[in-house]
């Protein structure tokens, strides 16, 4: 990514430059990464936390069924939020 | 190449559907109709261990929805294919749509089989004749269907696909006076079924080795197991047009990322019930057929098995007296049923919970045309965007407002024809019963995630990546997918033999394997073929590598792809300039971005 490492951040309704893509690049990334812990890691241990059961479901099935869909939908309405400010920030409208 | 402000442009004239339409639509095309039922069937049967799929479902949104639809919607791309032959040129377009055409056969055959199992409950024909009907359906709906019209039509099912999946668990529930809504009920239920399992062992009408404790997980699958599972069928979704295209062709980029995120919304809300579904299904076998006098089978029960959808004693439940006879013959005759002598098909357990809950067969009916409409308008779907991807830009109505320059009418005749020739194939290999509905599934998205997903990542996310990496990444990944998929299934012996050293089976496995080997060796003419299908039986329990299933095989083909990727670009020429200002317009560069770009490509020159 050597070539998105020049200039500063342009103002509005000139092109958003390269600062406008490490913001972007991190929001998305930090979202699979924390999917990837939730849905793929998590569930791993969950044997383990089956202590903490919700409405009375056992955590690691809680987890499978419902609790990684939970996480998902609300990872990606987050994103859609902080892309937006970050469009806004560099006078994109989306 | 589009113009920088063609992105812009779509907004007034794009394809006219708002975020939530196309939300509906994608959360209909996910829960399909070989997911509704593969994914109760499996949920039903392995309780804990099924859940992967969920996690991989979920993935497929997110992953898609952050890593790939806003770039795609930025450069007016409408697909995986459109990005590979744009950033990596003729070579990695070809070998993708060839690997798109492959994963589109694989899930056909799953949508034409849930499809052809659901028109057998309504019409009761038999298996051939509702596979054709099936087959014919997807055909003439896929050469007729346009992408707006499918888009429009799958939205309006997803009420009726919620609604297939919770009135069935919510329904007792109303009529015995409880709380309508599953997931409050949904831990007693599992306690209940963990307690049945226990008194079932204790009075010896459960068999230990075979029955899969419903809440207890890695059962059936090992923990990296469950975590290859889930990425491969994340990987894949998130590099197949059925879920991709839609946002992608939103007007903003904002519209793009509300699409994929309400879609998540919906499933989540849709698949509230689908866990609780599967749970009723298990409690249904475990406390209203098992111990019953085979000879005093419920009508409904009897009515699935004439269809070949639930066999008692090892023969279809045709009638009272066919499980009679069934159970007499066995070795061990039981008076009452035990619940390895139950087998209720992967693909009818969702047709068995209203029977199992005790609602008329028209809830059944209902339920069966639901699920026929999601599986023929996810078939269709596939249809229509296999099509659109192999055409190329600009070669459909919805196109239009896309800036690019128009493909010409015979590559549009030639894609439709590509596509719908993949129908009857598709069709007459589900007619084989390859496999089970999540199967056929989990193999189709692994060949994707194999072949698609790492260069698709790559266009994206990596500019170093080259033409001829992406080309290698395609063919090494979809090749070892492939390979592990089909040889495990139809060459199991030969894989054995050529990889004992890595498989992980168990010495009872493996002497059952030699055992049946040995049998086939030395059987006389007549008796060679039953030998073989036992061989092959054997054989594929212990055909593996480390115990990877070939389900998880996308998982493994796609790390080989991105290391291939890697290792390749680093010795292959680089992009093109045209291929690298693809990557400059994503990033939200322009003119000095672009200025960038080409000095550093003239100082390589």
């Amino acid at each position: 990514m050597k070539d998105t490492k020049s200039a500063a951040a342009p103002a509005s309704n000139v092109p958003p430059g390269p600062s406008y893509w490490r913001r972007t690049r991190r929001a998305a990334w930090l979202a699979a990464a924390l999917w990837a812990v939730v849905a793929l890691l998590l569930p791993l241990v969950a044997q383990q936390l089956e202590v903490l059961a919700i409405l009375g479901i056992p955590f690691g099935f809680y987890l499978g069924e419902q609790g990684v869909l939970i996480f998902t939908a609300l990872l990606l309405l987050l994103l859609v939020r902080r892309q937006g400010r970050i469009d806004a920030d560099h006078g994109l409208d989306g | 190449m589009e113009s920088q402000n063609g992105a812009r442009s779509r907004g007034r004239l794009g394809p006219g559907f708002s975020p939530l339409t196309g939300a509906l639509a994608t959360g209909s095309d996910l829960l399909s109709g070989a997911v509704l039922l593969g994914f109760t069937g499996v949920l039903a049967a392995l309780g804990q261990d099924g859940l992967a799929l969920i996690a991989g479902l979920s993935g497929g949104l997110l992953l898609g929805g952050a890593l790939v639809v806003p770039h795609l919607q930025r450069c007016g791309l409408r697909g995986p294919l459109h990005l590979i032959a744009e950033r990596f040129g003729l070579s990695a377009r070809i070998a993708a749509a060839l690997v798109l055409m492959a994963v589109s056969g694989v899930l056909l055959a799953a949508e034409i089989g849930a499809l052809g199992t659901a028109l057998s409950v309504v019409s009761g024909l038999g298996r051939p004749e509702a596979l054709a009907l099936a087959a014919l359906a997807v055909l003439l709906a896929g050469l007729a269907a346009s992408s707006r019209g499918m888009t429009r039509l799958q939205a309006m099912l997803f009420p009726l696909i919620a609604a297939a999946l919770a009135l069935p668990v919510m329904l007792p529930a109303l009529g015995a006076g409880g709380v309508p809504i599953p997931q409050l009920t949904f831990g007693t239920t599992l306690q209940a079924i963990s307690d049945l399992e226990l008194r079932l062992l204790e009075k010896e009408l459960a068999d230990p080795v075979s029955l899969k404790a419903y809440l207890t997980p890695f059962n059936a699958i090992t923990p990296i197991g469950a975590l290859l599972l889930s990425l491969s069928v994340a990987l894949g979704l998130a590099s197949l047009p059925r879920v991709l295209s839609r946002p992608a062709l939103a007007a903003t980029g904002y519209r793009a990322r509300l699409t994929v995120a309400l879609s998540a919304v919906l499933v989540l809300l849709a698949a509230l019930a689908l866990a609780p579904a599967a749970a009723s299904i298990r409690l249904g076998i475990l406390s209203g057929l098992v111990g019953r006098d085979p000879a005093a089978l419920d009508p409904w029960l009897l009515e699935l098995g004439r269809l070949g959808l639930v066999k008692v004693c090892g023969a279809n439940a045709v009638s009272a007296d066919a499980v009679t006879a069934a159970c007499a013959a066995l070795a061990d005759p039981p008076t009452v049923l035990r619940l390895h002598e139950i087998e209720v098909d992967q693909a009818a357990a969702l047709f068995a919970l209203p029977g199992l809950s005790g609602l008329p067969i028209a809830v059944t009916i209902s339920i069966a045309v639901v699920v026929a409409l999601a599986a023929l308008a996810a078939a269709t779907w596939l249809v229509v965007t296999l099509r659109h991807e192999l055409a190329g830009r600009g070669s459909e109505p919805e196109d239009a407002s896309l800036d690019a320059a128009p493909s010409s009418g015979a590559a549009a005749m030639l894609a439709r024809a590509l596509a719908v020739f993949v129908v009857p194939l598709a069709a007459f290999w589900a007619s084989t019963e390859p496999a089970d509905l999540t199967e056929l599934l989990a193999w189709g998205l692994s060949l994707a995630a194999a072949g698609l997903a790492p260069s698709v990542l790559a266009a994206i996310w990596w500019s170093r990546a080259t033409p001829a990496g992406a080309f290698l990444a395609i063919v090494a990944g979809v090749s070892l997918a492939a390979y592990y998929i089909v040889a495990t299934r139809y060459f199991a012996p030969q894989f054995y033999e050529t990889w004992s050293a890595l498989s992980n089976a168990g010495f009872g496995a493996i002497a059952d394997y030699e055992t049946a080997r040995d049998a086939f060796a030395a059987a006389a003419d007549e008796e060679r073929a039953a030998a073989l299908a036992t061989l092959h039986a054997e054989a594929r329990r212990v055909a593996n590598w480390w115990g990877i299933k070939p389900a998880m095989a996308g998982a493994m083909g796609a790390a080989v792809g991105l290391l291939v990727l890697v290792l390749a670009s680093a010795v292959t020429p680089r992009s093109t300039l045209a291929q690298r200002e693809l990557l400059a317009r994503m990033r939200g560069g322009h003119a000095e971005h672009y200025h960038h770009i080409r000095r550093w490509h003239w100082r390589r020159k």
